[in-house]
Protein backbone atom coordinates (compact mmCIF):
# COMPACT_ATOMS: atom_id res chain seq x y z
CA UNK A 1 0.00 0.00 0.00
CA UNK A 2 2.78 2.61 0.70
CA UNK A 3 4.69 1.61 -2.11
CA UNK A 4 1.52 2.06 -3.93
CA UNK A 5 1.01 5.89 -2.48
CA UNK A 6 4.45 6.42 -2.91
CA UNK A 7 4.33 6.21 -6.37
CA UNK A 8 1.63 7.87 -6.80
CA UNK A 9 2.95 10.63 -5.31
CA UNK A 10 6.15 10.79 -7.90
CA UNK A 11 8.26 12.37 -6.12
CA UNK A 12 6.71 15.71 -5.16
CA UNK A 13 5.85 15.68 -9.09
CA UNK A 14 2.39 14.10 -8.74
CA UNK A 15 0.50 17.31 -10.52
CA UNK A 16 2.77 17.89 -13.10
CA UNK A 17 3.25 14.03 -14.14
CA UNK A 18 -0.63 12.96 -13.66
CA UNK A 19 -2.22 15.57 -15.51
CA UNK A 20 -0.05 15.63 -18.42
CA UNK A 21 -0.75 11.92 -18.83
CA UNK A 22 -4.35 12.75 -18.04
CA UNK A 23 -4.50 15.12 -20.94
CA UNK A 24 -2.84 13.29 -23.06
CA UNK A 25 -4.50 9.92 -22.73
CA UNK A 26 -8.02 11.76 -22.55
CA UNK A 27 -7.42 13.51 -25.66
CA UNK A 28 -6.56 10.05 -27.29
CA UNK A 29 -9.52 8.52 -26.37
CA UNK A 30 -11.84 11.20 -26.81
CA UNK A 31 -10.59 11.18 -30.47
CA UNK A 32 -11.69 7.44 -30.61
CA UNK A 33 -14.60 8.02 -29.37
CA UNK A 34 -15.17 11.46 -31.99
CA UNK A 35 -14.03 9.36 -34.75
CA UNK A 36 -16.72 6.48 -33.84
CA UNK A 37 -19.41 8.96 -33.64
CA UNK A 38 -18.29 10.32 -36.94
CA UNK A 39 -18.56 6.87 -38.76
CA UNK A 40 -22.05 6.43 -37.27
CA UNK A 41 -23.26 10.03 -38.33
CA UNK A 42 -21.88 9.35 -42.23
CA UNK A 43 -23.81 6.26 -42.69
CA UNK A 44 -26.60 7.83 -41.47
CA UNK A 45 -26.28 10.35 -43.71
CA UNK A 46 -25.21 8.02 -46.64
CA UNK A 47 -28.59 6.43 -45.74
CA UNK A 48 -30.89 9.28 -46.34
CA UNK A 49 -28.79 10.37 -49.10
CA UNK A 50 -29.34 7.34 -50.94
CA UNK A 51 -33.06 7.16 -50.24
CA UNK A 52 -33.58 10.22 -50.96
CA UNK A 53 -31.95 10.17 -54.74
CA UNK A 54 -34.11 6.93 -54.92
CA UNK A 55 -37.16 9.02 -54.55
CA UNK A 56 -36.18 11.93 -56.91
CA UNK A 57 -35.72 9.09 -59.07
CA UNK A 58 -33.25 10.85 -61.99
CA UNK A 59 -30.00 11.17 -61.41
CA UNK A 60 -30.06 14.62 -62.37
CA UNK A 61 -32.64 15.68 -59.45
CA UNK A 62 -30.01 14.05 -56.52
CA UNK A 63 -29.28 16.41 -53.93
CA UNK A 64 -25.71 17.90 -54.20
CA UNK A 65 -24.64 17.60 -51.31
CA UNK A 66 -25.21 14.93 -48.06
CA UNK A 67 -24.50 17.21 -45.04
CA UNK B 1 4.63 -1.10 -60.35
CA UNK B 2 2.90 2.64 -61.34
CA UNK B 3 -0.54 0.98 -62.53
CA UNK B 4 -0.20 -1.17 -59.39
CA UNK B 5 0.47 2.44 -57.29
CA UNK B 6 -2.48 3.90 -59.28
CA UNK B 7 -4.94 0.74 -58.60
CA UNK B 8 -4.35 1.29 -55.17
CA UNK B 9 -4.68 4.81 -54.92
CA UNK B 10 -8.29 4.42 -56.29
CA UNK B 11 -10.47 5.59 -53.61
CA UNK B 12 -12.45 1.51 -53.67
CA UNK B 13 -9.32 -0.26 -54.15
CA UNK B 14 -7.89 2.20 -50.50
CA UNK B 15 -10.89 1.58 -48.85
CA UNK B 16 -10.79 -2.44 -48.91
CA UNK B 17 -6.99 -2.34 -48.08
CA UNK B 18 -7.09 0.01 -45.53
CA UNK B 19 -10.42 -1.85 -44.07
CA UNK B 20 -8.31 -5.26 -43.80
CA UNK B 21 -5.03 -3.46 -42.16
CA UNK B 22 -6.62 -1.07 -39.77
CA UNK B 23 -7.67 -2.78 -37.11
CA UNK B 24 -3.78 -4.52 -36.64
CA UNK B 25 -2.70 -0.65 -36.53
CA UNK B 26 -4.89 -0.38 -33.88
CA UNK B 27 -4.19 -3.20 -31.46
CA UNK B 28 -0.64 -2.83 -31.70
CA UNK B 29 -0.92 0.48 -31.02
CA UNK B 30 -2.66 -0.08 -28.09
CA UNK B 31 0.12 -2.49 -26.75
CA UNK B 32 2.43 -0.85 -27.38
CA UNK B 33 1.25 2.42 -25.55
CA UNK B 34 0.07 0.24 -22.57
CA UNK B 35 3.10 -1.40 -21.85
CA UNK B 36 5.36 1.75 -22.96
CA UNK B 37 3.42 4.19 -20.49
CA UNK B 38 3.19 1.56 -17.76
CA UNK B 39 6.65 0.80 -18.36
CA UNK B 40 8.08 4.56 -18.25
CA UNK B 41 5.77 5.66 -15.21
CA UNK B 42 6.48 2.08 -13.03
CA UNK B 43 9.87 0.45 -14.03
CA UNK B 44 12.37 3.24 -15.66
CA UNK B 45 14.50 4.89 -12.85
CA UNK B 46 13.75 8.41 -11.74
CA UNK B 47 16.24 10.78 -13.32
CA UNK B 48 19.06 12.19 -10.96
CA UNK B 49 18.31 15.83 -11.90
CA UNK B 50 14.39 15.78 -12.77
CA UNK B 51 13.38 13.37 -10.22
CA UNK B 52 10.46 11.50 -11.19
CA UNK B 53 9.16 14.83 -13.10
CA UNK B 54 11.28 13.44 -16.39
CA UNK B 55 8.32 10.35 -16.88
CA UNK B 56 6.48 13.46 -18.78
CA UNK B 57 8.98 12.85 -21.70
CA UNK B 58 6.78 9.46 -22.10
CA UNK B 59 3.95 11.54 -23.55
CA UNK B 60 5.67 14.88 -24.23
CA UNK B 61 8.73 13.54 -26.91
CA UNK B 62 5.84 11.58 -29.04
CA UNK B 63 3.33 13.75 -29.25
CA UNK B 64 6.27 16.45 -30.31
CA UNK B 65 7.90 13.85 -33.05
CA UNK B 66 4.60 13.13 -34.56
CA UNK B 67 3.20 16.73 -34.68
CA UNK B 68 6.26 16.96 -37.07
CA UNK B 69 6.57 14.04 -38.08
CA UNK B 70 3.02 14.09 -39.86
CA UNK B 71 3.81 17.51 -41.30
CA UNK B 72 6.26 15.87 -43.03
CA UNK B 73 3.92 13.34 -44.56
CA UNK B 74 1.71 16.20 -45.50
CA UNK B 75 4.36 17.40 -47.49
CA UNK B 76 4.67 14.20 -49.40
CA UNK B 77 0.77 13.74 -49.97
CA UNK B 78 0.92 17.46 -51.07
CA UNK B 79 3.60 16.33 -53.88
CA UNK B 80 1.45 13.36 -54.13
CA UNK B 81 -1.83 15.36 -54.66
CA UNK B 82 0.17 18.55 -56.93
CA UNK B 83 1.92 16.23 -59.16
CA UNK B 84 0.67 12.81 -59.60
CA UNK B 85 -3.02 13.85 -58.92
CA UNK B 86 -3.59 11.12 -56.49
CA UNK B 87 -6.95 12.01 -54.94
CA UNK B 88 -6.61 10.28 -52.20
CA UNK B 89 -3.57 11.98 -50.97
CA UNK B 90 -6.00 15.11 -50.66
CA UNK B 91 -8.40 13.81 -48.58
CA UNK B 92 -6.00 12.18 -46.62
CA UNK B 93 -4.11 15.48 -46.02
CA UNK B 94 -7.07 17.23 -44.14
CA UNK B 95 -7.21 14.26 -41.91
CA UNK B 96 -3.33 14.60 -40.98
CA UNK B 97 -3.77 17.96 -40.46
CA UNK B 98 -6.66 17.59 -37.88
CA UNK B 99 -4.17 15.12 -36.04
CA UNK B 100 -1.33 17.05 -36.23
CA UNK B 101 -2.74 19.92 -34.65
CA UNK B 102 -4.01 17.85 -31.68
CA UNK B 103 -0.07 16.47 -31.37
CA UNK B 104 1.36 20.36 -31.47
CA UNK B 105 -0.80 20.83 -28.99
CA UNK B 106 -0.62 18.18 -26.87
CA UNK B 107 3.26 18.72 -27.28
CA UNK B 108 2.76 22.27 -26.39
CA UNK B 109 0.88 21.60 -23.16
CA UNK B 110 2.92 18.74 -21.83
CA UNK B 111 6.08 20.81 -22.13
CA UNK B 112 4.68 23.74 -20.14
CA UNK B 113 3.71 20.97 -17.82
CA UNK B 114 7.20 20.24 -17.76
CA UNK B 115 8.82 23.49 -17.95
CA UNK B 116 7.45 24.67 -14.81
CA UNK B 117 8.38 22.48 -12.07
CA UNK B 118 11.85 22.02 -14.38
CA UNK B 119 12.47 25.69 -15.33
CA UNK B 120 9.94 27.56 -12.68
CA UNK B 121 7.76 28.69 -15.50
CA UNK B 122 4.86 27.62 -17.70
CA UNK B 123 6.04 29.19 -21.12
CA UNK B 124 8.97 31.22 -22.63
CA UNK B 125 9.39 32.75 -26.17
CA UNK B 126 12.59 30.79 -26.64
CA UNK B 127 13.28 29.28 -30.13
CA UNK B 128 11.81 25.57 -29.72
CA UNK B 129 8.71 26.74 -28.09
CA UNK B 130 8.10 29.63 -30.47
CA UNK B 131 8.53 27.38 -33.93
CA UNK B 132 6.86 24.82 -32.18
CA UNK B 133 3.66 26.91 -31.84
CA UNK B 134 4.16 28.51 -35.05
CA UNK B 135 3.81 24.48 -36.01
CA UNK B 136 0.54 24.58 -34.43
CA UNK B 137 -0.77 27.94 -36.11
CA UNK B 138 -0.09 26.47 -39.50
CA UNK B 139 -1.63 23.28 -38.60
CA UNK B 140 -4.89 25.84 -38.11
CA UNK B 141 -4.50 27.63 -40.90
CA UNK B 142 -4.25 24.89 -43.13
CA UNK B 143 -7.85 23.45 -41.02
CA UNK B 144 -8.80 26.69 -41.77
CA UNK B 145 -8.03 27.58 -45.81
CA UNK B 146 -9.70 23.35 -45.98
CA UNK B 147 -13.10 24.17 -44.48
CA UNK B 148 -13.10 27.53 -46.54
CA UNK B 149 -13.81 25.86 -50.00
CA UNK B 150 -17.20 24.55 -50.90
CA UNK B 151 -15.64 22.71 -53.47
CA UNK B 152 -13.40 20.05 -51.49
CA UNK B 153 -11.06 19.11 -53.93
CA UNK B 154 -10.40 22.65 -55.31
CA UNK B 155 -9.66 22.92 -51.69
CA UNK B 156 -7.38 20.09 -51.27
CA UNK B 157 -5.25 21.71 -53.80
CA UNK B 158 -4.61 24.95 -51.90
CA UNK B 159 -4.05 23.12 -48.39
CA UNK B 160 -1.55 21.15 -50.27
CA UNK B 161 0.38 24.10 -51.78
CA UNK B 162 0.15 25.80 -47.91
CA UNK B 163 1.69 22.68 -46.40
CA UNK B 164 4.44 23.08 -49.02
CA UNK B 165 5.46 26.29 -47.89
CA UNK B 166 5.19 25.52 -43.93
CA UNK B 167 7.49 23.18 -44.71
CA UNK B 168 10.45 25.56 -43.86
CA UNK B 169 9.40 25.53 -40.17
CA UNK B 170 10.20 21.71 -39.58
CA UNK B 171 14.06 22.33 -40.09
CA UNK B 172 13.67 25.67 -37.71
CA UNK B 173 12.42 23.56 -35.48
CA UNK B 174 14.69 20.42 -35.46
CA UNK B 175 17.51 22.69 -35.19
CA UNK B 176 16.43 25.75 -32.91
CA UNK B 177 17.94 23.87 -29.96
CA UNK B 178 21.50 24.51 -31.54
CA UNK B 179 21.34 27.35 -33.50
CA UNK B 180 19.84 29.21 -31.04
CA UNK B 181 20.67 29.23 -27.20
CA UNK B 182 17.51 27.98 -25.50
CA UNK B 183 16.48 26.78 -22.26
CA UNK B 184 15.11 23.49 -23.82
CA UNK B 185 17.29 20.41 -23.99
CA UNK B 186 18.99 19.10 -26.73
CA UNK B 187 17.93 16.32 -29.04
CA UNK B 188 17.57 13.13 -26.67
CA UNK B 189 17.11 10.88 -29.77
CA UNK B 190 19.06 10.83 -32.52
CA UNK B 191 19.33 8.75 -36.00
CA UNK B 192 22.86 9.27 -35.78
CA UNK B 193 24.04 9.63 -32.79
CA UNK B 194 24.12 7.10 -30.12
CA UNK B 195 21.17 7.92 -27.90
CA UNK B 196 22.19 10.18 -24.87
CA UNK B 197 19.76 8.17 -22.23
CA UNK B 198 20.15 4.68 -20.35
CA UNK B 199 18.61 1.95 -22.02
CA UNK B 200 16.24 1.85 -19.00
CA UNK B 201 14.56 4.80 -19.81
CA UNK B 202 15.17 4.35 -23.54
CA UNK B 203 13.40 1.54 -24.23
CA UNK B 204 9.95 2.52 -23.17
CA UNK B 205 10.69 5.81 -25.05
CA UNK B 206 10.74 4.31 -28.45
CA UNK B 207 7.79 1.80 -27.35
CA UNK B 208 5.60 5.09 -26.61
CA UNK B 209 6.81 6.39 -29.98
CA UNK B 210 5.75 3.30 -31.99
CA UNK B 211 3.17 3.54 -30.18
CA UNK B 212 2.08 7.33 -30.85
CA UNK B 213 3.34 6.53 -34.32
CA UNK B 214 0.83 3.30 -34.91
CA UNK B 215 -2.18 5.42 -33.42
CA UNK B 216 -2.09 8.39 -35.92
CA UNK B 217 -1.45 5.71 -38.67
CA UNK B 218 -4.74 4.01 -36.99
CA UNK B 219 -6.91 7.50 -36.70
CA UNK B 220 -5.78 9.01 -40.17
CA UNK B 221 -6.52 5.59 -42.06
CA UNK B 222 -10.10 5.64 -40.35
CA UNK B 223 -10.53 9.40 -40.87
CA UNK B 224 -9.66 9.04 -44.66
CA UNK B 225 -12.11 6.11 -45.34
CA UNK B 226 -14.80 7.83 -43.48
CA UNK B 227 -14.41 10.98 -45.79
CA UNK B 228 -13.60 8.86 -48.71
CA UNK B 229 -16.84 7.17 -48.64
CA UNK B 230 -18.95 11.07 -48.01
CA UNK B 231 -17.13 12.33 -51.08
CA UNK B 232 -17.34 8.59 -53.63
CA UNK B 233 -20.99 8.25 -52.42
CA UNK B 234 -21.74 8.71 -56.56
CA UNK B 235 -20.19 5.40 -57.15
CA UNK B 236 -21.81 2.03 -56.94
CA UNK B 237 -19.84 0.65 -54.84
CA UNK B 238 -20.45 3.27 -51.49
CA UNK B 239 -23.99 2.51 -52.40
CA UNK B 240 -23.66 -1.34 -52.69
CA UNK B 241 -21.37 -1.30 -49.22
CA UNK B 242 -23.97 1.50 -47.24
CA UNK B 243 -26.83 -0.85 -48.06
CA UNK B 244 -25.68 -4.01 -46.76
CA UNK B 245 -25.56 -1.96 -44.00
CA UNK B 246 -22.08 -3.33 -42.76
CA UNK B 247 -18.74 -0.65 -42.53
Amino acid sequence: MNAILQWLSMGGYAIYVWSAYGLVGSLLIMNILAMKWQKKKTYKQLQRWFRQSEQLGAMDKMPTDAS
Amino acid sequence: MWRLLYQLASPMAFYRLSGRIAPWFATSAMLTLVVGMIWGLVFAPPDYQQGDAFRIIYVHVPCAFLSMSLYAFMGFLSLLLLIWRIKIAGVMLRMCAELGASMAFLALVTGSIWGKPMWGTWWIWDARLTSELILLFLYGAILATANAYQNKEQGDRVVAILALVGLVDLPIIHYSVYWWNTLHQGATLSVFAKPKMDTSMLYPLLLTLLGFGLYSAWAVLLKTRNEVLLRERRKGWVKQLVERGKP
